[in-house]
């Protein structure tokens, strides 16, 4: 009886906790729900650099995204540098084929967030996934790519990013790429700060696809 | 009245070369002075320090009472100057030159400048560029920049320099009108003594850096002055010449004697040859060219 | 002294060969136009942006950029080496030398003028005319680039001992651009005053010009063997390329101040040498 009583407790103090756990794959199915309203936006894009190597200030461009994985960049100012890197559009791409395992619960910019471990997409990182609105406000990744995400509600329906804080520590990415390959010799940019803002969405207002084209040089 | 020019123990010494030593000079206010002296004897350094272009070694030189040097633009204020051939900005006209040279340091207006080019008759070429003027009209330029807006004393450095007979008697005729009319300090170095001689009130005969002699044109040639004698027996003239106080003979050709008097009068000098019984047939007086005492003094200097 | 820096400013215009310095900046502009026209420099900057964690979209070069080449790129650094203070020093070694040559200077001084006055007149208006050449480049850069490429952000590389990659935008490149001429101003006008002084030691306006060029070469190689490095920083000629600074971000003002200090220090030390040996000269010419 005494033995039955202690484990009736004892499944009834697990259960709850057992029940609670979200699954990794389950959080990034619910990311890509969330997304998945969105079928194409146009948005402004401002990108301020501030690193040894390189200083980029305010360089206004404008973002084109269409489902699935289309992304286009036009200059507002004659040039624009895009940041390499899955800034646009389904914030999932870099997560593709990665297995997510939930470490944790806390709380990171105010909001409270699933933590999660992602291994195998583009490099392995930790990300932190904002419970109730399923959208990744953080990422440190093994490359030396840490990332800040904020967001707003756009049209009343779709949380979209209106700033992404990049903190790019090249030192790190370059030992750790060396160290997978020795020969390798990327470049050394320096530890460098990349601020994107974006203002002025236009969500699923349609957009053609000649504009995703590339253009030939003249 | 403080001399216009006063020149005191002025020296200048370019290395081992001594330029000028030790020249003492004045000019007076109204004078028309003339600068003589050989090639090398420092006349341009001596005209050069009178306006401040070169540093004197010793001494000091002075324009209205002022020290060249040390108050130049004071000095000069009142002077116009042209020293040796004078140079002009050849890609410019005239009347800009004009314009541009004399408005450095003073102020004049166009009616000055036209007046000025009038005089030495540049008006009609004033607008043409100084490149297409001959020597001449470069020293008419010359010479319209030293005398615009009414200067009390002008610097010339062989004024007639380039200038055919017509354009010489010209500049001779403007530089006398200029110092009758205007009251003008006229200083000016010549190698021409003959023009000297009708322009200059007058002189100083400077050789080796020095003033050898000074006075005034009139006075100089009188103590030059000569007289051909011709007396017989020629002996008898000499003789009679010799024991005359104040009477030296400086020539003697066939019975004709050119007997120097420092003092007496030639009736003097016939009367003593008459009671003597020499027969006087003629009693010339020669006054002596500036040419004649110009080379007479360098003669001596040698 | 506003009068005779008139003159001097009217006599130095009038001579044919104050024109050679910008008559070649313009030369160089049409060069640079044509190289950045027809040379492809999409794929250069696309190639140079290879692994940068940047990719390019759309060409960067523009009015901007043209004037930025010509002023602050490593074709800036050369055109302030060899091209601009070459021009300054003709018109510097000329303006004094070329009177005592023609025989005016002497016509000047027998007036009554001020000799300290006249001299700083001469180098006012070479300072003035130093002044002209970088901006004439600038200004003439931007047009052709404008009348080509239009106009936008500039896109800009660092100093050898800065490398960066920046942008800026157009306004900020405009006021960059202007603070690049200054600098470059700066560099021209020392050099110019060893021309002036040299012209008024020999009174030789082409062996001022020659002189002047043999001390920038001297100085910049001088300045480049490691044994010199204590004395680099104050050699007039590591100083040239502050203008380039002016393209960096966070702009390094302790250097400019640095660079300007030291240049500022030899053009006034060498006007007022070649003052003091004015105000005693003897004029024989």
């Amino acid at each position: 009886m005494k033995r039955l009583l202690l484990v009736v407790v004892g499944v009834l103090l697990i259960a709850p906790a057992i029940a609670g756990t979200p699954k990794g794959d389950q959080i990034l199915a619910a990311m890509r729900k969330q997304f998945s309203a969105v079928n194409d936006y146009r948005a402004d894009l401002s990108l301020t650099v501030k690193g040894s190597k390189v200083s980029i200030n305010n360089m206004q461009m404008t973002v084109y995204y269409k489902k699935p994985n289309k992304i286009h960049v036009d200059a507002k100012q004659g040039v624009a540098m895009v940041p390499s890197g899955n800034y646009f559009g389904d914030p999932l791409g870099q997560m593709a084929n990665a297995k997510a395992a939930y470490l944790r619960t806390e709380e990171k910019v105010g909001r409270p967030c699933y933590v999660l471990k992602l291994i195998g997409g583009q490099a392995p990182m930790t990300a932190w996934v904002d419970k109730e609105r399923s959208v990744v406000v953080a990422m440190d990744g093994e490359d030396g790519l840490k990332t800040a995400w904020r967001y707003a509600r756009i049209d009343g329906k779709y949380y979209l990013p209106t700033e992404i804080r990049a903190d790019i520590r090249p030192a790190l990415a370059a030992g750790r790429r060396r160290h997978a390959d020795p020969d390798d010799q990327g470049p050394d940019i320096g530890p460098t700060k990349a601020t994107l803002k974006f203002s002025n969405y236009k969500v699923n207002k349609g957009i053609d696809d000649t504009i995703f084209q590339e253009k030939k040089r003249k | 009245m403080e001399p216009i020019i006063a020149a005191s123990n002025l020296t200048k010494r370019f290395r081992r070369v001594l330029a000028v030593d030790g020249l003492d000079l004045t000019v007076e206010r109204g004078e028309v002075f003339g600068f003589l002296g050989p090639n090398g004897a420092g006349k341009s350094t001596t005209l050069r320090m009178m306006v401040g272009l070169i540093k004197p070694s010793r001494g000091k030189i002075q324009l209205f009472g002022r020290d060249v040097w040390r108050e130049h633009c004071q000095a000069l204020r009142k002077v116009g100057a042209m020293i040796e051939s004078p140079a002009f900005y050849k890609y410019l006209s005239g009347r800009d030159n004009l314009r541009i040279f004399y408005n450095t340091g003073a102020n004049c207006t166009v009616r000055q400048i036209d007046e000025a080019l009038d005089t030495v008759g540049l008006l009609k070429r004033a607008n043409d560029k100084v490149k297409s003027y001959s020597q001449g009209m470069r020293q008419r330029l010359g010479i319209a920049l030293a005398i615009i807006g009414s200067p009390e004393l002008v610097l010339l450095d062989e004024p007639t320099n380039g200038l055919d007979p017509q354009g010489m008697k010209e500049v001779r005729d403007l530089i006398i009108s200029l110092s009758r009319d205007r009251n003008l300090t006229v200083f000016l170095s010549s190698h021409l003594l003959h023009e000297v001689e009708q322009i200059c009130t007058r002189i100083a005969v400077v050789n080796k850096g020095r003033v050898i002699e000074t006075g005034s044109v009139s006075d100089l040639l009188k103590r030059s002055e000569t007289y051909d004698v011709h007396a017989h027996p020629s002996e008898a003239a000499a003789e009679a010449i010799r024991g005359i106080p104040g009477a030296s003979i400086d020539a003697t050709l066939d019975g004709m004697f050119k007997v120097k008097l420092a003092s007496g009068t030639p009736a003097e000098l016939n009367k003593c040859l008459v009671d003597k019984g020499i027969a006087v047939s003629a009693l010339i007086p020669r006054v002596a060219s500036l040419e004649e005492l110009y080379l007479r003094l360098m003669d001596e200097q040698c | 002294m506003l009068r005779q820096i008139r003159f001097e400013l009217y006599k130095m215009y009038r001579k044919p060969r104050t024109y050679l310095g910008y008559g070649c900046c313009l030369f160089i502009n049409i060069c640079v136009m044509l190289g950045l026209r027809y040379g492809h420099m999409e794929q250069i900057s696309t190639d140079a942006m290879h692994g940068s964690s940047f990719g390019l979209v759309g060409s960067p070069v523009n009015a901007e950029f043209m004037a930025w080449m010509v002023t602050g790129s490593t074709i800036g650094s050369m055109i302030m080496l060899m091209g601009l203070p070459f021009y300054v020093c003709i018109v510097s070694g000329e303006i004094f030398a070329g009177e005592v040559a023609e025989g005016t200077l002497r016509t000047v001084l027998v007036r009554p003028v001020n000799r300290a006055s006249f001299f700083t007149a001469k180098f006012i208006s070479t300072v003035l005319y130093a002044a002209t050449l970088p901006l004439f480049l600038c200004v003439t850069a931007f047009l052709i680039g404008l009348v080509f490429f239009g106009h936008g952000g500039l896109m800009a590389t660092g100093t050898l001992e800065h490398p960066v990659l920046a942008w800026y935008p157009e306004s900020a490149a405009l006021w960059r651009l202007g603070l690049s001429c200054l600098l470059i101003w700066a560099g021209a006008t020392t050099v110019g005053m060893v021309a002036l002084l040299i012209s008024g030691w020999l009174n030789n306006s082409l062996g001022a010009l020659g002189a002047a060029t043999m001390v920038l070469f001297a100085m910049s190689v001088i300045g480049a063997i490691p044994w010199f490095k204590p004395i680099s920083p104050y050699l007039f000629s590591t100083h040239l390329y502050i203008g380039q600074k002016a393209f960096l971000d966070p702009i390094p003002w302790a250097e400019i101040w640095s660079g300007l200090r030291c240049l500022g220090v030899y053009s006034l030390g060498l006007f007022l040498v070649a003052l003091a040996i004015f105000r005693r000269k003897d004029v024989l010419a």
